[in-house]
């Protein structure tokens, strides 16, 4: 799985322009499903069509699209200003090396402050291209940046860029390898913006129309000095999420994954995560109804240049939907 | 449905728990209570209550859909810390009522707790000490040693408020939860006057789940039962307290607000006017600019559109346990839904119209 | 390489279209007379968020005879397809707000003063002193402060918020209010549209300039397409008909005609600009992105590329804040591929905005060029 990873975390993939994410998906899916589409925003599906009657239709999905920023002026000198695309933030941009889409770099300054306590705005920041002036600059607006960084491992730990989202993909597609029985009608979908609001769950909800769904993504790990004795933390395997932003996780799935974890003897956390960039009631409240629950990779470092995850927690994860998806559901 | 019956249902509802996302509890008392009012009845997949009375003639029967929503605010275990809980609050709670405030902790058994809020020297020093007390600051605590807490609680279970009701003066009652099971009550007094009606359209009584955060509920029940109309019955806020913002209150007593705003159809508007001074049923006109913070909001983007209706019971104290309301507004409410649907024919629906 | 409006001090002016692009073809005097006239009357109906019946009214008459299948649906929009030969080419949404933001009256004091709410974002700060006109009779009335000579100068005094503001329409007492006017109904600014020139003054002119181009292609759609119109309402408070509407019509790809803010003020130590959002006097603004919806790049590509060959200028609306229809069209059903182009506007949400008339017509050129060239592989 860590050189899928790699191949993941490094590829750019931006909110709105995940091309080279679908590319790599859709090679690893070839040959494993019973159909692959690809939906008017972007999302991959892939399904596994259904078997028994015993079996409902569950989606799994995770999320092809990371945090970056957008260009939204070069100023006389060539220096870009931008926009965030996604849970940007400012103090994690300084000094930051940024990659555009066809692979040109840049470095994102800061302006002198007179306040220099004070947490850096957006306003505040710039790409610095290595331009001398507008005029000779090929930079438009609009155009999307993502950090540049390659994948690297301290210790068993994997660090890089985009790489809790990036993971929940892999562990999306070795839980796809991996699938042998299933009575369920398994619908994966690899989604587009996540990171602006679940746009493309909650279009692919209503295509593919499932009854259950659970939603993959990074799960905030704050198991580091001054966090709070009871963190979610690495290597305690995935979290089932109770609550995502406004999206309350359905009790019963909740019960499902938590029982079935246990009686697995898999490490698995439960978290409470009061905000999210992600908005899983996208899927929840789509056309009927969809019985919803979050299950999350612990990721240190959410949303900088190097976030950090343990491979342990995702095998665990692929472990874990593999029990689940083996057998019909509870309820 | 005489007064004694709606007392008697009222305690049942507000001495249940049902927290948004957790409606269990709140529905376990709601189905019975319909059964048999209606003809069918089911639940969504998302776990709102339906239920569907027939009305007369031979089909298609147009559908109107009476929404009130089961869920109520409350709190969540975020985190377990040795023998106390850490909580974040599910729907929107005042952080300022939460010290000292009795409640309990649906766990694998309910257990009684309190949230207390700590001395200052027990909150990080960079806190002003006149601010004021913020939920991430409490302990819930239940008195129990780690080892049972680790037993019975686990993160994501829920908190309710443990305020038992109580009758207050003549005609009133307070407890918590009230919003929004008064529109229960509400729609509940009306299932019974239409069993005396012999009404030409389908009701679809919906108890909704997940109001308070989502209006899932709403959005997937009008979804799946596509009505032609849709009324959103829920709570407003009741005047009694000095210095609220002037109109956007209304006195208790005197009957049910009527919504009028960018939520509602202005026909429908017109016939609930009109049904209340035919009926001779008091109410107040309730102006929300842009939203009306209801289930009406989500039914009417669902699909193709649905005209919307928000009709509202005055509650004093909203979110908090000690919500009070006045039965007769309950009562009025109820019988004016029921004058509303008493009146609808055929061709109501061409009728509607915007101009 | 093509130079992006953001790469000069001042605007290309449009060329004669050159010989390989498409040839824009200019509005007739008359057409151009007529659109003007219907601008001013859009800009002046009282059209607030739920309550849009004048305006809705004013585009039922333009069109009438001249589409298919118009209705008003639940919400109140107005859904019609344009009368073109082709119903083999892609179906395509247009859509135009017909709401305004503006004020309610929620109550009336004793004293006859009405006090009132926003609906939409109507800017806080420019509600004193202005005159409005209350409902669908139009009662003429004024929002006024405290004289000066009244303030306390020293104590420094905070800006107005509206619960201390009332409307005043001349009622001496609460009854004599309420025989003319009532809780519920809307008020407006009192502004009359005015041509200046290349300058364009009125109020609503976001989105009224939306609702008269699209009026204009309906009654003169582009070929090879089939244009779907709906003219929204409710878009201010939460692009509630917009939602209903892509619902209905299922469109293979949408684009939104609205009018966007035009932050092209001087800073205030005289340093560059650089979060003007659009400028007057630069073109039609496509977005690229905004808080509700990311464009497919092909999409931006494809009306930039149109403007380019048909010698029409343009600027990228800066990514970042704001919304428009597009937002929740293109997260309707299995998602539809859908594009914002926008008029800049200054002083939008206020009493009183300016366009330039020659923004507005390159709009209207660019949104016909780009329709009458869309394919499908330019939206997926």
């Amino acid at each position: 799985m860590k050189a899928l990873i790699r191949k993941l975390s490094e590829a750019y993939g931006p909110s709105g322009r995940e091309d080279a994410l679908r590319q790599i998906v859709r090679a690893e899916l070839r040959g494993l499903s019973d159909y692959i589409s690809e939906d008017p925003l972007g999302n991959l599906h892939a399904v596994i069509k259904q078997k028994a009657r015993s079996g409902r239709r569950i989606m799994l999905a995770a999320p092809m699209d990371e945090v970056g920023l957008q260009i939204s002026h070069v100023d006389e000198n060539g220096f870009l200003r931008f926009a965030p695309l996604g849970p940007l933030d400012p103090l994690h941009c300084v000094g930051a090396r940024v990659r555009f889409a066809d692979g040109r770099l840049g470095v994102i300054g800061l302006e002198p402050r007179g306040e220099a306590s004070a947490l850096p705005t957006v306003r505040q920041l710039f790409v610095d291209v290595g331009a001398v002036d507008r005029e000779s600059s090929t930079f438009k607006p609009g155009e999307a940046a993502v950090f540049d960084r390659p994948l690297a491992e301290i210790d068993g730990r994997l660090v890089g860029k985009a790489l809790g989202g990036r993971t929940a993909v892999a562990v999306l597609l070795e839980t796809l390898r991996h699938l042998k029985r299933t009575p369920h009608e398994v619908q994966f979908v690899f989604s587009v913006q996540e990171h602006v609001g679940s746009r493309g769950l909650r279009t692919a909800a209503y295509a593919l129309e499932p009854e259950v769904a659970l939603t993959l993504g990074a799960a905030p790990a704050s198991d580091i000095p001054r966090g709070s004795p009871a963190a979610i933390a690495l290597g305690r395997g995935p979290v089932i999420r109770a609550r995502e932003g406004f999206a309350i996780s359905d009790p019963r799935i909740v019960e499902w994954m938590a029982g079935r974890a246990s009686e697995a003897r898999l490490p698995h956390q439960l978290g409470v995560f009061d905000t999210s960039a992600s908005n899983p009631t996208a899927v929840q409240t789509s056309r009927a109804g969809v019985v919803t629950a979050g299950l999350g990779l612990p990721c240190r470092y959410l949303y900088t240049s190097s976030e950090m995850v343990d491979l342990s927690d995702a095998e665990n994860a692929v472990k874990l939907l593999l029990s689940l998806l083996a057998s019909p559901l509870p309820f | 449905m005489d007064r004694k019956e709606l007392l008697a249902l009222a305690k049942d509802l507000f001495s249940a728990a049902g927290i948004s996302g957790h409606e269990q509890p709140a529905r376990d008392v709601v189905r019975p209570t319909w059964e048999p009012l209606v003809d069918e009845i089911e639940v969504s997949r998302l776990g709102s209550l339906h239920g569907l009375r027939h009305g007369r003639g031979p089909a298609p029967r147009p559908r109107v859909l009476l929404a009130a929503h089961m869920d109520a605010v409350g709190l969540m275990v975020k985190q377990v810390v040795g023998s106390f809980l850490r909580v974040s609050d599910i729907g929107g709670v005042d952080a300022r009522l939460l010290p000292g405030q009795p409640v309990v902790v649906h766990g694998r058994r309910d257990l009684p707790a309190v949230v207390a809020h700590p001395p200052l020297q027990l909150l990080p020093p960079e806190r002003p000490a006149k601010s004021a007390p913020r939920t991430h600051e409490m302990w819930v605590d239940m008195g129990l040693s780690a080892a049972e807490v680790g037993r019975w609680v686990r993160v994501g279970d829920v908190i309710s408020f443990a305020q038992p009701p109580f009758e207050l003066g003549e005609t009133r009652i307070t407890g918590r939860g009230l919003d929004d099971r008064v529109g229960i009550l509400a729609i509940t007094v009306c299932l019974h006057e239409l069993q005396q009606v012999a009404h030409r359209w389908e009701v679809a009584a919906v108890a909704t789940v997940n109001e308070e955060m989502t209006y899932g509920g709403a959005y997937t029940s009008a979804f799946s039962l596509r009505p032609e109309l849709a009324v959103a019955v829920d709570a407003t806020h009741a005047t009694g307290l000095p210095g609220l913002p002037e109109f956007k209150a209304f006195p208790m007593g005197v009957g049910p607000t009527i919504g009028v705003g960018s939520d509602i159809h202005p026909g429908l508007l017109r016939t609930f006017e009109a049904a209340a001074k035919a009926a001779e049923i008091p109410y107040m006109l309730e102006v929300m600019p842009g939203h009306s913070g209801t289930d009406a909001r989500a039914m009417q983007v669902t699909q193709d559109g649905v005209p919307t209706m928000v009709v509202s019971i005055p509650v004093r104290y909203m979110h908090s346990p000690v919500e009070v309301v006045d039965l007769g507004d309950i009562e009025r409410t109820g019988r004016l839904m029921a004058a509303v649907i008493a009146a609808l024919d055929d061709d109501y629906m061409q009728r509607l119209v915007w101009e | 390489m093509p130079r992006t409006s953001t790469a000069r001090a001042r605007p290309r002016s449009a060329p004669a279209a050159r010989r390989r692009g498409i040839r824009p073809r200019p509005a007739s005097p008359a057409v151009l007379r007529n659109s003007l006239e219907r601008l001013r009357r859009l800009s002046e109906a009282s059209g607030v968020s739920g309550d849009e019946g004048a305006v809705r009214q004013i585009v039922l008459e333009a069109i009438d005879g001249h589409a298919d299948e118009v209705r008003v649906d639940a919400l109140g929009n107005v859904l019609a397809r344009a009368r073109t030969g082709s119903r083999r080419g892609v179906r395509v949404m247009l859509a135009a707000h017909m709401d305004e933001v503006g004020l309610m009256v929620i109550g009336v004091t004793t004293e006859g003063m009405l006090k009132f709410d926003r609906v939409g974002g109507v800017d806080e700060r420019t509600l004193v002193a202005k005159p409005v006109l209350v409902g669908h009779a139009r009662v003429p009335g004024v929002i006024g402060g405290a004289p000066p000579h009244l303030i306390d100068w020293e104590d420094e005094p905070s800006p107005y918020k509206i619960p201390a503001l009332a409307i005043d329409i001349g009622a001496r007492t609460k009854e004599e209010a309420l025989e003319r006017v009532h809780p519920g109904d809307a008020a407006v600014f009192a502004t009359r549209f005015e041509r200046l020139g290349n300058v364009l003054r009125g109020k609503a002119l976001d989105d009224r300039v939306g609702v008269a181009t699209l009026i204009e292609l309906v009654l003169d759609p582009p070929p090879g397409i089939e244009l779907l119109a709906a003219f929204t309402t409710q878009e201010e408070v939460g692009l509630r008909g917009a939602a209903v509407a892509a619902h209905a019509l299922d469109p293979q790809a949408a684009i939104v005609l609205d009018c966007t803010p035009a932050n092209d003020l001087p800073l205030w130590d005289g340093s560059e600009n650089t979060t003007y959002n659009t400028r007057l006097g630069f073109g039609p603004a496509i977005y690229v992105g905004d808080r509700g919806t990311l464009p497919n790049p092909r999409l931006i590509e494809h009306l930039a590329r149109t403007a380019e060959a048909a010698g029409l200028p343009y600027q990228y609306r800066q990514p970042g804040g704001g919304s428009t229809d597009a937002a929740a069209i293109h997260l309707a059903r299995k998602g539809i591929p859908s594009i914002s182009l926008s008029v800049p506007g200054r002083y939008l949400h206020t009493p009183l905005s300016m366009i330039f008339f020659d923004d507005w017509r390159a709009s209207v050129s660019l949104v016909r060029a780009a329709l009458a060239r869309l394919r499908l592989d330019d939206i997926r």
